[in-house]
């Protein structure tokens, strides 16, 4: 028993050092004989926790929704099953682990699970998410969406441990729900519209991969469709007409895309000194939309005021090609290259039809088209020098050509535009590693880079980035401080964009004994950019300015947990995130006004807490019981439309049988 | 039957001695090392037939090399104890299976490496508590031990539910070494795995992003998702990197830059009034605006 508990202990700790902000369930406690239990030639292990969660929401349930989404009512918090074949010899079946979490309208639910034999070796990934974004803070709400994203994937390998592999899989992506969206069309200016989500992707894979000594061929071949289907209407006729007498709406575009693809992984050593790889990969996605949009004016029944019918296709052939040589003469040095290619082409062409209530026209648009083309290569070394230091050094260099074709607007006379974009990146890292008494070790790391010509003025122009980090590890003690520093000034023509980031933490873990630890985490975010705008107010155009955007982020977590033994466990949690901005208490009158240089200036002050407390008592050596309590407080300083404080929590029991 | 007779009469006779010199086999690890024995068979590594096959490619010695001199004289330095070794050692004698495995082939040219990590910094064989990979940790702790500002990212009110535990790091990152990512320039990001064939991690799932659209925002195409977007978390709904929209729009749409054209990108129309809330909300009237199959300028 004394053996089982402290095996069960040192799962317990290995778990539980510098956590982030979990939710309070399902918990982390283990129950049941670590052991297992015997069925005929198979170990089994397995634990299932199911409870009751509860939330009650104080003020913006949206922002809560959007946030966290932890709801009332059964849940089956966890489920954990393996069956392990005790002599690997089982003819059907040598492995066998079922995970799930959440099962039962969790807003976030998932399962795997995983099963091998000599024959076969089989992988599931199973997951589900309410995703839900009122969209309060952007297009004022118009934009909510109450969706559900379900996800699985199935990976099939036959004869996973001969020479010869067949490869096959599944994946399933789906999102659907509710939303709104706006419309921007014939007097419909910024027009909400109910619109009702529904998008499909299926892949197919099938592949082999042959095996020999030094040397892996893999060739797959994938068959993508991905279909959606979202209409958007008013459905309100007897609104009144925001314009032209127009008051119904209805938009109709299903879109299909189908893409075929071949990938072709290869992977030789020569002995420990050399590994040569690469992939070529080639895939043709073809997609094909239909459009029908109309409005309907009054009185009824009143002809369409106008109707638009368009039909096109876009196809993306792409090309991909990189080799890799990892070159090791000797155990202490290691050089390594990677040339890669990339090419990736948007053509096809489109039909735009307009119907208007007496008039017809029929015009063509040409196909607006996108070419991008990627060579570059890659040189890293490391060198271990001593055993107590190693130095990292490497050159990046990468040309890029983007060609674009303007298609002319349906009513327009003018040619197509033609461009060329060339950009050349040259890019030099270096880096240090120190380690003193085996237990300290202190990382520095550099980077500098320089875009010729980028197409964006806020791309990486002229940029570099610096890190470092000191850690000092023991059995019971972790240390640790990071800096990172990243730099980028791009100068264009008009302005400047300049962007800064720094990052600095501190963490420790103590585990002093094994009834009890302690996790503490602070980081500091910065992040400050000027970019010159233009833009244009009551017509006259206003240049020269700059868009200055400031935030200051606190990041805390402290964790405390007792383990009392046979008693109970108890975890405390403390996350706290505070964006300081720039120290204002009152927002600041933005574009069109002469309030000072931070008249354009976005800082966005917050809060961001939730504070936990689960206590879990072992009930015997099969069961246990949990409870816990987590709330949520979230609060703008500028706007309080989003504020929210949510209180909730969870009973449960675990056990294994 | 008579083959599976000859074949172990075959191993009985001949594999002994081949390797009295220098292995002592797997049955002999566990008369010292029962605590990590009992429970071997649930190891991924643990193969059984390992009783069948030469001890060198299977059981405690395929990877801790021959145990003889140990078993006579146990100390760390008689045997190939990791604990004992040397970063570079302990990725040498780990690759020394696993550099051919499609996945884990580039770790030489990963950031992990560069960082001098091994093997066993993110992995415990014997004791891990996760099923499958032999993490040393949950996947999300794991990485945070390293990375705290990570976690402060996915503490953000918006961020992926990575710490929900419906995403792992390693969906959208490979901790072994990557291709160099086929958008931007392919400096950075380092350690971003590529969706389908050369597309951005993001649009494994977001799959109505994908295209091929008819008119395609460039930026997306060309700079990636980021170029907009926080992927960790953001304080900003929707992952984006400033609160409000037209700023965020704005600059890269002031006319300056390279621009597709070379002549820069292109500046707001001179009736899109920015004293009226309704230009401040781009999106509003630009909802396509990852790209469109019937609107240049994103519209529908």
């Amino acid at each position: 028993m004394t053996r089982t508990l402290c095996l069960s202990l040192t799962a317990l700790f290995l778990a539980s050092a510098a956590r982030a902000q979990e939710p309070v369930a399902p918990t982390d406690a283990s129950t049941g004989s670590v052991r297992g239990a015997s069925a005929g030639p198979y170990n089994l292990l397995q634990s299932f926790e199911a409870g009751v969660r509860f939330a009650s929401v104080e003020g913006s349930r949206d922002a809560y929704r959007s946030q966290a989404n932890y709801g009332n009512g059964l849940r089956l918090l966890s489920t954990s099953f393996a069956a392990f074949s005790k002599d690997g010899k089982s003819r059907w079946l040598d492995r066998l682990t079922i995970n799930t979490q959440g099962l039962g309208n969790d807003p976030y639910e998932s399962a795997r699970a995983h099963v091998e034999s000599r024959w076969y070796d089989y992988d599931l990934r199973w997951r589900q998410s309410d995703y839900f974004n009122p969209g309060l803070g952007l297009a004022q709400g118009l934009h909510a969406l109450s969706t559900r994203r379900d996800m699985q994937d199935h990976d099939l390998v036959i004869l996973p441990r001969g020479r010869f592999r067949i490869l096959g899989g599944y994946s399933r992506y789906g999102q659907h729900g509710a939303a709104l969206t706006t419309n921007f069309n014939q007097g419909f200016t910024g027009t909400p519209l109910f619109q009702n989500i529904r998008r499909l992707d299926n892949e197919y894979r099938l592949g082999c991969e042959w095996v020999s000594d030094g040397t892996r061929i893999s060739v797959l071949r994938t068959w993508e469709r991905y279909g959606e289907f979202s209409p958007a209407s008013n459905i309100a006729p007897g609104a009144t007409a925001p314009d032209g007498g127009a008051n119904a709406f209805q938009s109709n575009a299903p879109y299909r895309a189908t893409t075929a693809a071949w990938r072709l992984l290869a992977v030789r050593e020569f002995g420990k000194r050399l590994n040569l790889n690469g992939r070529l990969a080639y895939a043709a996605t073809r997609g094909r939309v239909y459009l029908n949009e109309s409005s309907f004016g009054t009185p009824a029944p009143a002809l369409p005021l106008y109707q638009v019918a368009l039909s096109g296709n876009a196809t993306r052939p792409v090309t991909i090609a990189s080799a890799n040589a990892i070159f090791t003469p000797v155990q202490r040095f290691t050089v390594t290259n990677e040339t890669s290619f990339d090419q990736t082409r948007m053509s096809g062409n489109s039909v735009y039809g307009e119907l208007a209530n007496s008039t017809l026209s029929f015009q063509q648009v040409d196909f607006q088209f996108l070419g991008l083309r990627r060579a570059g290569n890659q040189t890293d070394a490391v060198l271990r020098l001593f055993p107590w230091l190693d130095a990292t050094g490497g050159y990046h260099v990468a040309t890029r050509t983007l060609r674009s074709v303007l298609s002319p607007l349906p009513d327009s006379s003018q040619q197509a535009q033609r461009d060329q974009q060339s950009n050349t990146q040259h890019a030099g890292i270096a880096g240090l590693r120190f380690r003193f008494l085996k237990r300290v070790t202190l990382l520095l790391d550099a980077g500098k880079g320089v875009n010729g010509n980028p197409v964006y003025p806020i791309g990486d122009k002229s940029y570099h980035a610096l890190d470092g980090r000191v850690q000092f590890k023991s059995k019971t003690l972790l240390l640790a401080a990071s800096f990172r520093d990243n730099y980028n000034l791009n100068q264009a023509a008009l302005g400047a964009f300049n962007a800064r980031t720094r990052a600095a933490a501190v963490e420790a873990s103590w585990s002093p004994r094994q009834w009890i630890s302690v996790d503490a985490a602070y980081a500091q975010l910065h992040t400050a950019t000027t970019g010159g705008i233009a833009y244009f107010l009551n017509n006259n155009l206003v240049s020269g300015t700059s868009s200055y955007y400031l935030s200051n982020l606190h990041s805390g977590n402290l964790w405390l947990r007792l383990n009392a033994g046979r008693y109970a466990t108890v975890r405390l949690g403390y996350s706290h995130l505070q964006d300081a901005g720039d120290g204002r208490r009152m927002p600041l009158l933005g574009i069109g006004t002469s309030s000072g240089p931070f008249a354009a200036a976005q800082t966005f002050p917050l809060t961001f807490a939730s504070p936990q407390l689960q206590l879990s008592v072992p009930l015997g050596t099969r069961l246990r019981w949990n409870a816990g309590w987590q709330m949520y407080r979230y609060g703008e300083v500028l706007a309080a439309l989003r504020n929210y404080r949510a209180q909730t929590g969870f009973t449960s029991v675990m056990w294994s049988f | 039957m008579a083959v599976s007779l000859v074949r172990l009469v075959a191993t009985l006779s001949l594999l002994p001695a081949a390797w009295a010199g220098d292995y002592s086999g797997s049955a002999a690890c566990r008369t010292c090392h029962p605590d990590l024995a009992w429970k071997l068979f649930r190891n991924p590594h643990f193969r059984g037939d390992e009783s069948l096959s030469h001890p060198g490619a299977s059981g405690c010695e395929s990877c801790h090399g021959p145990g003889a001199e140990h078993a006579k004289a146990p100390s760390k330095t008689s045997i190939f104890a990791f604990s004992m070794r040397s970063s570079e050692e302990i990725v040498t004698r780990c690759l020394t299976c696993h550099a051919r495995e499609l996945g884990r082939m580039n770790f030489r040219r990963s950031e992990h490496y560069k960082a001098s990590l091994n093997c066993t910094s993110c992995h415990s064989i014997h004791r891990s508590p996760t099923p499958r990979r032999l993490l040393a940790k949950v996947q999300r702790e794991l990485c945070y031990t390293c990375h705290p500002s990570v976690r402060a990212q996915f503490s953000m009110p918006f961020k992926h539910r990575v710490n929900e535990g419906l995403m792992d790091c390693s969906d959208c990152h490979n901790p072994h070494g990557t291709f160099a990512p086929s958008w931007k320039m392919g400096d950075r990001p380092r350690m971003v795995a590529q969706a389908s064939v050369n597309e951005e991690a993001c649009l494994g799932c977001h799959k109505d992003l994908r295209g091929p659209f008819v008119f395609e925002h460039t930026a997306v195409r060309v700079e990636g998702c980021e170029t907009c977007h926080q992927p960790h978390g953001s304080a900003n709904p929707r992952l984006l990197k400033r609160p409000v929209v037209f700023t965020l729009c704005l600059e890269c749409h002031n006319g300056t830059g390279s621009g597709r054209s070379g002549a820069g990108v292109p500046l707001t129309p001179s009736f899109h009034n920015m004293a009226d809330p309704q230009y401040q909300n781009c999106t509003v009237c630009h909802v396509r605006l990852h790209g469109s199959n019937s609107s240049a300028l994103f519209l529908r």
